[in-house]
């Protein structure tokens, strides 16, 4: 062997040595340890109250992962705190989450705060909307603050009466009729009654007890503020008859003596179990929970009708339900404004639709909520596009939430029969002037 | 079969020590290293868990710490004006209540509000007041429950305590479908600090996000996972996964000690670690699988092994290389010396690059040409004394005749009509010839015998005509080759020792007879039997120098054909009988020239 073979021989030997060493070196950095993927890593967050949006809304999860690859999470807040906490939170300016469920009265006060982002520039963002899909006529409505539309609808909700249709046949058409049937159905006034009750609603704060009153207070006429000035109508006299009425029904005892803590399970529950023969005004998002409720007998003799109404003076009956919408807005201090909106515009697009329909909710589309292959599995939707031709919304306005808690306080007054409506309303009316400076 | 005694050749020595060398010492770190990682990986991820735990249970007691700090605005000359006015009434309880929610979701919980379920105050008269609307009166409470946890506070009734949802005095009912579930209790005691009154319970229901939030997130290995137990061992808080719902893990779990904190080894499977609030009296216990432990090292075992056995490889192909590059100009040399020492002298030309074995080489290759030049020294030497020794017999036997007279003899002859002068010297003439170009070393068995026929011509003109001659050659053997003139001496001592001895003359016969390889020439005289003694002796040298021709002839047959022919003198009936036997071969051109 030559010197220059025993060169090449050893350069050979240290190359591979060395080439394995560094291999070696490579290969145990590169598998030695897992990797850990952070699995919140696209993830957006959803605050919402818990109720039937939410369970149906839950539905939605799954598919919107799979079709976007952003998984959504929902942070759940109980009923009672969930106003403090989403106001608190916004104003606050916290990032726990992207996407707020809340109701269209709330727009304007988080608008105008700057806690929730306008939707215009997403929606008119090609590369993020598709707006011949999207369709946004196809709303019911949609909520705008200045001329901005800052929440879109995902759930509609107007009032009916439910009543047992083994009971009454004929559901009631006016109030006097109500209060007819109720006086028959309670067994304080009629003790062979078959239920305990001939009536009774949720009138639980903080959003049940003035939403309900509302579709009272409007179909007799009255109102809580004059939409041109603001300054109170609950003074009105239609504002107080309809107050007395709801006084009466408690002094008559045709509802709940403790109705001030019924809420919305309550009074389905009170339905399903046959304690009442009928519940008004009522949130049309109880109609399919009692269809699909398999323990109880009366569910399915359970029905619905439109919400009774006034006579005029022509003897029309006039009906004024209430109605309202639970939207999504994206929070501003959102760190994944884009795909919150994705989120958004799946859950209240068609598709997502579809799917919110599926699970129970009911969607503010009219594409929807008139789809013939609705007709039989959800009868509801016919009745709650009618109710939406004469219903009315809450008054869009910054202070709703302090006007709601003064008339919180007058309606507790006037349901546990500790004031006259009249001075409740008084007194109601001095404070809402009040806090509007009229 | 393996023999020990069998000399190791030095390939297979380096080979053997290369990959001792490179191999071993590779096994032993690799399984040090391995053994040594372990432990340390053990260790540190004993303590990595124990740190995890002890800094997970301090998160969640500053967690605790707030809740329980967010109440402390009630604790210390605070007016609580939802209980301002009587509680007689339903509106004067609706605006308690009102109040109380105010209170709670303003003054107290505000940031925490998406951690709470419910926050219930209960008089001492068991008046209810909650952020539950739905809930207002005592008898929906669970009366056993509530009367556990009043009489846990008043054991330190200035602390805030902490109960699992399964002791829970507050039960809502499932309204919805959801994943909200409740969760742990906060519990204090609010006494007016002017009179030292009981004002009531405050009862905070958190749910269960309050501890998923803090908890959830808290990564225990892959598969490892968190249990926070209360003091009963009642479940508290558990991460999904399966490795909970494992028996064995709950019971030991339930059978750690109560206080403090400590890392266990459960079934040689499992490794737990816990710490036990001081603020709550709940234990976290991280568990996580020894096997996921020690995954990661296995893993790297398993690459240490890729690499060792690549490393062996490498290490087997050079220790090839190197011991191939080492011992094969040794392996070489051997060969050449082997071969040298059986028959070759020839020394090959060798180039190697470990340079002492290329001096090695070179002296070797210096110690074969000597040797090479040593025995060519010799082989000549040999060769010209060979000459020597046949130029002075030779000129033994040469008579010193002179050609050119014989030649004029017989033309003198010739005129004065003398025949036999002229057949004598013509005779002679041939017999001179051949004697004269005897200097050749091979001649034919018949050159030789037409030169004995000359001889015993002319001597028969000698003994006048007492001697009678006879000469049989057998074909076969005429061309044999034989050594000039070897067989005129043994005529000669026939004619002088034998037939010159009888008055009435005698007789010689001379045959020579191919027998296989051999060739056998009987020279016979008749006359009185020779004295085998004396010939003997002759044969040995013994006899005195005139006596030298029959030993002559001996040692000239010895040298050309070898110690094992030679000539044989024997008595047989009527004379003596002279036997010369020599290898049958022929003469090449180059040894005819």
């Amino acid at each position: 062997m030559t010197r220059r073979k025993l060169t090449l021989w050893l350069s050979i030997a240290f190359g591979l040595m060395a080439l394995w060493a560094l291999g070696g070196i490579v290969f145990l950095d590169r598998n030695a340890m897992p990797k850990i993927s952070d699995p919140t890593s696209n993830t957006i967050k959803v605050l919402i109250r818990t109720g039937t949006e939410s369970s149906a809304l839950r539905h939605l999860l799954e598919p919107f992962e799979k079709t976007t690859g952003i998984h959504a999470e929902l942070i759940e807040v109980g009923r009672d705190g969930y106003f403090a906490t989403v106001g608190t939170q916004l104003l606050a300016g916290s990032d726990t989450f992207d996407l707020v469920f809340m109701p269209n009265t709330s727009v304007a006060e988080l608008a105008s705060s700057g806690a929730i982002l306008p939707l215009d520039p997403f929606i008119n963002d090609p590369s993020l909307t598709d707006r011949e899909t999207f369709d946004l006529e196809d709303f019911l409505t949609v909520y705008r603050y200045k001329d901005s539309i800052y929440a879109l609808p995902t759930d509609i909700s107007t009032h009916f009466i439910y009543y047992r249709s083994d009971l009454i046949p004929k559901p009631p058409e006016t109030w006097e009729e109500v209060v007819a049937l109720a006086e028959k159905f309670s067994q304080s006034r009629n003790p062979r009654s078959p239920t305990k009750w001939g009536l009774a609603m949720p009138a639980v704060v903080p959003e049940e007890r003035t939403k309900i009153f509302a579709s009272l207070l409007w179909t007799f006429g009255g109102d809580f503020i004059d939409d041109k000035d603001g300054h109170s109508l609950l003074g009105e006299p239609k504002s107080l008859q309809a107050a007395r009425f709801m006084q009466q029904l408690l002094q008559r005892k045709l509802v709940p003596n403790d109705l001030l803590y019924w809420d919305f399970v309550k009074t389905r529950d009170a339905l399903l179990s046959g304690e009442v023969a009928m519940a008004a005004p009522f949130w049309n998002a109880a109609y399919p929970m009692i269809r699909s409720d398999a323990d109880s007998p009366l569910s399915s003799k359970i029905k619905i009708a439109l919400l009774p109404g006034m006579k005029d003076s022509q003897g029309e009956i006039q009906r004024v339900p209430f109605q309202q919408g639970w939207t999504f807005a994206i929070n501003a201090n959102s760190k994944h404004a884009e795909w919150a909106w994705k989120f958004l515009s799946y859950a209240t697009g068609k598709q997502g639709g579809e799917l919110y329909v599926k699970a129970g909710g009911v969607p503010a589309r009219k594409s929807i909520l008139s789809d013939p292959a609705y007709t039989t599995t959800r009868p509801d939707f016919q009745l709650i596009l009618e109710s939406m031709k004469v219903a009315q919304s809450e008054p869009s306005i910054t202070y709703y939430p302090s006007m709601v808690e003064i008339i919180e306080k007058a309606l507790a007054k006037i349901y546990t029969l500790e004031s006259k409506p009249e001075d409740a309303l008084k007194e109601a009316t001095n404070d809402l002037n009040r806090l509007t400076g009229k | 079969m393996l023999s020990y005694s069998k000399p190791i050749s030095i390939r297979t020595l380096l080979l053997t020590i290369f990959l001792l060398l490179m191999i071993f010492p590779m096994v032993v770190i690799t399984f040090v290293t391995y053994k040594k990682e372990n432990q340390i990986f053990q260790n540190q991820v004993s303590q990595f868990l124990a740190q995890t735990v002890q800094q997970t249970g301090k998160a969640l007691d500053a967690n605790l710490t707030e809740i329980d700090r967010l109440t402390w605005s009630l604790l210390y000359q605070r007016h609580l004006d939802f209980l301002d006015s009587p509680l007689n009434t339903p509106y004067q309880l609706q605006e308690a209540n009102r109040k109380f929610q105010q209170t709670v979701f303003f003054d107290l919980f505000r940031g925490r509000l998406d951690h709470i379920r419910a926050v219930y105050f209960v008089t001492p008269d068991k008046i209810v007041l909650s952020t539950d609307n739905t809930y207002q009166w005592a008898k929906q409470m669970n009366e056993e429950n509530y009367r556990d946890i009043i009489a846990t506070v008043d054991n330190k009734p200035l602390k805030m305590h902490w109960f699992s949802e399964s002791r829970s005095a507050f039960r809502q009912p499932v309204g919805f479908e959801t994943s909200v579930r409740d969760s742990v209790v906060a519990v204090r005691k609010l006494i007016d600090s002017n009179f030292s009154e009981l004002r009531g319970h405050l009862l905070v229901q958190l749910n269960d996000r309050f501890l998923a939030d803090s908890l959830a997130n808290v990564r225990i290995g892959s598969t490892g996972a968190l249990l926070v137990t209360d003091s009963e061992g009642e479940v508290v808080y558990r991460q999904e996964a399966a490795l909970l719902q494992n028996v064995a893990i709950s019971n030991a779990v339930k059978s750690l000690p109560a206080q403090g904190s400590g890392t266990v080894k459960l079934e040689g499977k499992w490794l737990l670690s816990y710490a036990t609030s001081d603020i709550s009296g709940w234990k976290m216990t991280a568990v996580v699988p020894m096997d996921e432990l020690l995954g990661a090292n296995q893993k790297i075992l398993q690459y240490l092994l890729i690499m060792a056995m690549l490393g062996t490889v490498i290490f087997v192909v050079i220790s090839i290389l190197m011991a191939n590059a080492v011992s094969k100009p040794v392996i070489q040399l051997a060969r050449l010396m082997s071969y040298t020492s059986i028959d070759h002298l020839h020394v090959r030309e060798i180039q190697g690059s470990v340079h002492e074995i290329g001096i090695l080489q070179r002296n070797f290759n210096r110690l074969m040409d000597r040797i090479q030049q040593l025995m060519q020294e010799n082989e000549r030497k040999e060769k010209e004394k060979r000459e020597a020794l046949l130029q002075t017999l030779q000129m033994q036997i040469h008579p010193h005749f002179l050609y050119n007279t014989l030649d004029t003899i017989y033309w003198m002859s010739k005129k004065h009509q003398a025949e036999p002068i002229s057949k004598l010297v013509a005779a002679l003439g041939k017999f001179f010839r051949f004697t004269l170009n005897a200097g050749q070393e091979w001649t034919t068995v018949e050159k030789e015998f037409g030169h004995l026929e000359n001889y015993l011509l002319i001597q028969s003109f000698r003994y006048r005509d007492r001697v009678r001659y006879h000469i049989d050659l057998e074909p076969r053997a005429k061309d044999a080759a034989v050594i000039p003139l070897l067989l005129q001496p043994l005529v000669e001592n026939s004619l002088e020792h034998g037939i010159s001895n009888l008055p009435g003359g005698g007789e010689v016969r001379i045959d020579a007879r191919r027998i296989g390889e051999q060739v056998v020439i009987r020279i016979f005289n008749s006359g009185n039997p020779v004295d085998l003694v004396r010939v003997e002796q002759v044969l040995q040298g013994d006899a005195p120098r005139d006596h030298v021709g029959l030993r002559n002839v001996q040692n000239r047959i010895q040298m050309a054909f070898g110690s094992e022919h030679g000539l044989v003198v024997e008595q047989v009936e009527g004379g003596t009988l002279v036997t010369v036997t020599i290898p049958f071969s022929r003469i090449t051109g180059s040894e005819n020239e």
